[in-house]
């Protein structure tokens, strides 16, 4: 009898076991995969809207004090700028969450806008893929004056709503 | 015996480069992640640190206005300001005379703004026009067209 050789109840089992212990093995794998893509997307999802929300922070900061110069609803707004040969600039931003999508993309316009008939008369427009799904601005002049010193920007990403409040820099400063 | 020792080895390696190219794939990402997080958070502190050398140093430009004007006319380089003493660490300031206004909006510029000769202050990558306006008889510093390097 050769010994050396397997008889079919040993490889029945080892089959048997064969299968079980990939199956927990694959399993495993496949758990560990989904939850690391899932906090993979969650976290680049993250990183997306928080990179947004600084470009819009930035845009805001230069933005003219002027309420004439703003158009609230829209989110359009004037932006005073020194360019790298230090001349004055000055242009016409707008930030809109395109509604279509439902993954949240935004899109930035800037160039000429008529504040009085208010439409843009110029504008190139640039997107960018964020999970905001709703942008709003609200301006917050002092009582008496027509010059705005903050604005609050509330923000949907993700189905919870978030609101920053950011200071202009273009102010009176003595 | 053998044949038993080579499947579980293969077993093993397999297991082994696939929790590897898992783990692998894992920290490629992070790691993309976390550099995002880190580098916002280094751009962050620098700028908060160079918009705090402006503040101060826009107060004290406004406080000298006139003599600042003066030097800066006076100087084809930017005039150097060491606010050092002040903030006890090191804050250097630029002074530079504003070349021109080119606004290219149809909207109208903001009156305040508009007649007045200014300073550009710059702070690291951060620098903004002060000018001198008058409103109701009042002598007012009034900063504007702030701007953002790419460096910060």
């Amino acid at each position: 009898m050769n010994k050396t050789a397997f008889t079919l109840i040993e490889l029945l089992v080892y089959t048997v076991l064969f299968s079980f212990f990939s199956l927990v093995a694959f399993g495993f794998c496949n758990v560990v995969y989904s939850f690391l893509s899932l906090s993979c997307s969650q976290s680049s999802r993250a990183t997306k809207t928080a990179l947004a929300l600084d470009m819009i922070r930035k845009d805001l900061m230069s933005a003219c004090p002027d309420q004439a110069l703003w158009d609230q609803q829209k989110c359009i707004f004037c932006l005073e700028r020194l360019d790298t040969f230090g001349n004055a600039m000055t242009t016409s931003v707008g930030w809109e969450v395109i509604t279509n999508n439902k993954k949240g993309e935004l899109r930035r316009s800037e160039g000429v806008y008529s504040f009085s008939e208010k439409r843009w008369v110029k504008r190139s427009t640039s997107n960018f893929g964020s999970g905001i799904t709703a942008l709003q601005v609200k301006l917050t002049p002092p009582s008496n004056e027509s010059r705005i010193t903050r604005v609050l920007v509330t923000h949907q990403s993700d189905g919870s709503e978030c609101d920053e409040i950011i200071v202009l820099r273009n102010r009176v400063v003595l | 015996m053998k044949h038993q020792a080579g499947a579980a080895l293969l077993i093993v390696v397999a297991l082994m480069g696939l929790t590897t190219t898992l783990i692998m794939h894992a920290w490629f990402i992070t790691s993309l992640q976390f550099d995002i997080v880190q580098q916002r958070e280094l751009w962050y502190k620098k700028f908060y640190a160079a918009e705090m050398v402006l503040n101060v140093g826009l107060v004290q430009v406004g406080k000298q206005f006139e003599q600042f004007k003066k030097r800066v006319d006076a100087s084809k380089e930017p005039v150097t300001v060491d606010l050092s003493s002040l903030l006890g660490q090191d804050a250097v300031l630029f002074v530079t005379a504003l070349r021109r206004q080119s606004g290219n909006s149809s909207a109208t510029v903001d009156s305040l703004q508009s007649k007045t000769d200014g300073l550009i202050v710059r702070s690291g990558q951060l620098q903004c026009k002060l000018s001198k306006v008058e409103r109701d008889k009042e002598i007012h510093f009034v900063a504007s067209h702030f701007t953002i390097g790419a460096g910060v």
